[in-house]
């Protein structure tokens, strides 16, 4: 992630965050589902104890995909 | 996850027995002893080593869930003078923390709709803060705050007759009340009324608070039973009792102080020390408190009756009462000021669980770290339960790996990747979680670490080892490094010493609180693990003494000896820290700073003026979390009485340039030499990192003011020092300050500038002849 990418992800979580702690709903994390094999994308949830909702039934052979793919959606996130 | 578990014991002698309690999902599982070599799975590495251990342990069990009960509680068995009660009063201060629905919305991302708002509220429901109420049966007396987050008293006759009568007035957070129910014959009086002072709490001006003061006066017809049978409960009820085992229900979040019992209400001037037939029990939660601190589980009650209470889960001591004037900083000067407990609906100090099976440690196998590994299931999920073996007394190596065992336990079950925003923009990458995390994340009730925050809100400050503990375990990958962290790092070193065929012991940091020097006296060289970040008195005064006493020590890490903590004197399973003024995840509220456990002052080491510069040579500077640099040899890596360190190493040769934790030897967290903290004036500063990212940031301890400037590629402290110096009596310290580096020993079969180097320090600590001194006169210089 490069630096002004960086600067505006920051931004963004600040603002959406409404300027307090606290996690973000749907924020992205990789699930590392067969280790050494599979990973896939998921969201969080706010709620404890909230099972993860996983993003579309994609299944990826690296971490390095999935990171690509997290980025990519990010990217929609930001300018919507 | 099929199969969990947890041991009674961390470590044992040969021949001592170990008891492991575990829960599973299948009908059975087979377990086995082995003993840990290599935790990391990556196939750039060695890979995973284990070795069986043929012991009678071996075998298949039965398997059968067991549940964890979180929640912070005290309980008071049932007595006599809590029955046939045709008035009493149930009071208390209180400083509620979740009273209320939790965030009416949140923004929410969805893919397939972008952005919208979610109905996120989620309430705690009714929280029980003196209550004589089996929930079962609907029976008993209850003062609690309803679901509305309003003061209330529940009446029940276990006949099906209930009154809920409620303030109707609710409760601000974090504010302090005088909470008073009262039933007299029918006649039933709630008073609820917002103590502010300039610093108990949330406000500080006396505000109109008109909306959450109330007196109601009420009649009923329902006759409370003394639900007999049913212990009384403080922040909490209960819920059942299951197989003779208490179910805590209404769980209460936030702190209690002067709970009280009376068969007629007291007025304010007499909550503190109240006497007279008419006081059933007044339980005091500062009773206790020496200038050593407040370990003890009791709640003393003060009335002639003694209905003493037992606290249960840990819930947070030391904590500033309702009357706190800021005046007293510490809760040993002023103990009547620090009156209260702080409950919390996620406190675990003891899983509780039955014993499945257990192992007498075989006479005849070495020391190490060993681990009870369990399968079960169609899949064979698996799940490792640690332990360290220790050497027989009189027969120890000449070598031994500290393990950080209180900094394991400090990290144990961190929630950081499911509650911390801030985690990606720390790590600089979507985190990647495991099966474990998903589990620890769905399972709340398995406890949390000193990095996670309450569901209230307010920081962990105890840890306990008695349950499973998911992140302590091999093959497990933490999100906050790109690769292996704590446990599961540290195998790095004991898989290095282990393949360069040195013989070497374990011991472990709740030995060391517990034995002092007299633990590792008996060895040539002492080597801790990659990040011992977690350090007691005992344990800092034992590593000064061996060093004092001619010990050689080698830090094969950084950011060590960095936070103050304690052992709860009464049990060597729970480690206590209070965090502030550091780099961390939360901070102690002001009056809350001193360790309940022995009443000194937490935080840092280096606000205690014993910097890790002291300890070590060097101490923490900087810490980033994406990719790792290597080394540069210094001028001083070249003095004679240093140059043998690098013997094999050419001079231009960079050094840890390759690794399995970020690609380097030195990274993740970073230490450096500084005279002003206390590192030595003799020291050599042998070699030192560079070329960090802008990920990596000088810690916030350093700075004055938060400027621009400070990240790896503008900063010249951002890097890491390897120090080398000797010490009194033939001592000597290499300091590596660096948490990356022993994942770089592996590399190309262990054939490596990081390995020989370290290879060439053993070797010469080894040796009965002090190492090359580097305490001339000629070469102290001020740096």
């Amino acid at each position: 992630m490069c630096t002004d990418e960086r600067k505006t992800f920051a931004g963004m979580l600040q603002t959406l965050n409404g300027f307090r702690p606290g996690t973000l709903e749907g924020r992205y994390v990789i699930v590392c589902t067969r280790p050494g094999r599979e990973w896939r994308v998921a969201q969080l949830s706010t709620r404890e104890g909230a099972p993860l909702d996983y993003v579309g039934g994609q299944i990826f052979g690296s971490v390095g995909a999935a990171q690509q793919a997290v980025a990519e959606l990010q990217a929609v996130r930001r300018v919507a | 996850m099929t199969v969990v578990g947890y041991s009674d014991k961390l470590s044992a002698f040969p021949g001592e027995k170990i008891k492991f309690m575990v829960s599973c999902d299948s009908v059975e599982y087979q377990a086995d002893i082995v003993k840990l070599i290599h935790g990391d799975t990556n196939p750039d590495g060695p890979g995973f080593k284990e070795e069986f251990v043929q012991t009678g342990a071996s075998g298949r069990y039965p398997g059968h869930q067991q549940e964890i009960h979180s929640g912070s509680y005290v309980v008071v068995q049932d007595s006599a003078g809590f029955q046939g009660l045709d008035a009493f009063a149930l009071q208390a201060y209180i400083w509620p923390t979740t009273p209320a629905k939790g965030p009416q919305g949140e923004m929410k991302w969805c893919s397939s709709t972008g952005w919208c708002m979610s109905a996120n509220g989620v309430s705690k429901g009714a929280q029980g803060i003196i209550t004589k109420w089996n929930a079962a049966s609907r029976s008993g007396y209850a003062l609690v705050a309803d679901e509305d987050g309003c003061v209330a008293l529940w009446l029940g006759d276990g006949n099906g007759g209930v009154a809920k009568i409620s303030s109707r007035a609710p409760l601000l957070a974090k504010c302090w009340y005088f909470v008073s129910t009262s039933y007299d014959r029918g006649r039933v009086v709630i008073q609820q009324e917002p103590i502010v002072g300039p610093a108990n709490g949330r406000f500080s001006l006396p505000y109109p608070l008109d909306g959450t003061t109330a007196r109601v006066e009420q009649t009923t017809t329902v006759r409370p039973s003394g639900a007999p049978g049913t212990p009384l409960l403080i922040a909490g009820w209960v819920e059942l009792i299951e197989n003779g085992m208490l179910v805590q229900g209404g769980k209460y979040n936030g702190k209690i102080d002067r709970p009280r019992l009376t068969s007629r209400p007291l007025a304010r001037d007499e909550m503190d020390a109240p006497q007279g037939p008419h006081v059933i029990a007044a339980w005091d939660f500062a009773h206790g408190i020496t200038r050593k601190g407040v370990a003890t589980k009791k709640a003393t009650d003060l009335s002639a009756n003694g209905l003493h209470g037992c606290i249960v889960n840990q819930p947070a001591r030391a904590v500033t009462g309702y009357n706190w004037t800021s005046q007293d900083m510490c809760f040993v000067h002023a103990p009547e000021q620090y009156g209260a407990i702080h409950f919390h609906d996620d406190d675990v100090a003891d899983a509780g669980w039955e014993v499945d099976f257990e192992l007498t440690v075989p006479d005849s196998i070495r020391s190490g770290l060993y681990a009870a590994r369990l399968r079960a299931g169609e899949d064979e999920d698996e799940d490792y339960i640690p332990f360290y073996v220790r050497p027989k007394r009189g027969q120890e190596a000449k070598i031994a790996f500290l393990a950080p065992t209180a900094s394991y336990m400090a990290y144990a079950n961190d929630h950081l990747t499911t509650n911390a925003a801030l985690a990606e923009l720390l790590v600089a990458r979507t985190p990647v979680m495991g099966a474990n995390d998903l589990f620890l994340a769905e399972h709340r009730e398995y406890g949390l670490s000193t990095y996670d925050t309450h569901s209230d809100g307010s920081g962990v400050c105890y840890s306990s080892r008695l349950r499973p503990i998911l992140n302590m375990r091999p093959k497990y990958r933490h999100w906050l490094s790109p690769s292996l962290w704590q446990f599961n790092a540290d195998l790095h070193l004991i898989d290095w010493l282990t393949e360069m065929g040195y013989e070497f012991d374990v011991v472990t940091d709740q030995d060391l609180n517990l034995e002092g020097v007299d633990l590792i006296k008996p060895y040539k060289v002492v080597l801790t693990g990659s990040h011992p970040e977690y350090y007691s008195n005992q344990m800092l005064d034992a590593v000064e003494a061996y060093q004092r006493g001619g010990g050689r020590f080698m830090y094969m890490g950084a950011n060590g000896f960095y936070w103050v903590v304690s052992y709860d004197p009464n049990d060597p399973n729970i480690i206590e820290v209070r965090k502030g003024d550091g780099s961390n995840a939360w901070k102690a509220l002001p009056g809350e700073r001193h360790l309940s456990f022995n009443g000194e002052y937490g935080t840092l080491w280096r606000h205690r003026n014993r910097a890790p510069q002291k300890i070590a040579g060097t101490g923490f500077v900087a810490e980033g979390f994406d990719i790792s640099s290597y080394y540069r040899r210094n001028p001083d890596s070249f003095d004679p009485r240093a140059a043998w360190i690098f013997e094999g190493i050419g001079e231009d040769e960079l050094i840890g340039d390759f690794g399995l934790v970020g690609g380097g030897a030195a990274g993740l967290e970073l230490d450096i030499y500084d005279q002003e903290l206390g590192s030595p004036p003799h020291a050599l500063v042998l070699a030192s990192s560079e070329k960090h990212t802008d990920i990596y940031l000088e810690v916030l301890e350093e700075l004055f003011f938060n400027v621009p400037g400070m990240s790896g590629t503008q900063n010249a402290r951002v890097r890491a020092d390897i120090v080398y110096y000797t010490t009194p009596n033939g001592g000597a310290v290499f300091s590596l300050s660096s948490i990356a580096f022993c994942g770089s020993l592996s590399h190309n079969n262990y054939d490596n500038n990081c390995s020989r180097m370290i290879a060439n320090v053993v070797n010469r600590f080894l040796l009965d002849e002090a190492p090359p001194s580097t305490a001339e006169a000629a070469a102290v210089v001020a740096r």
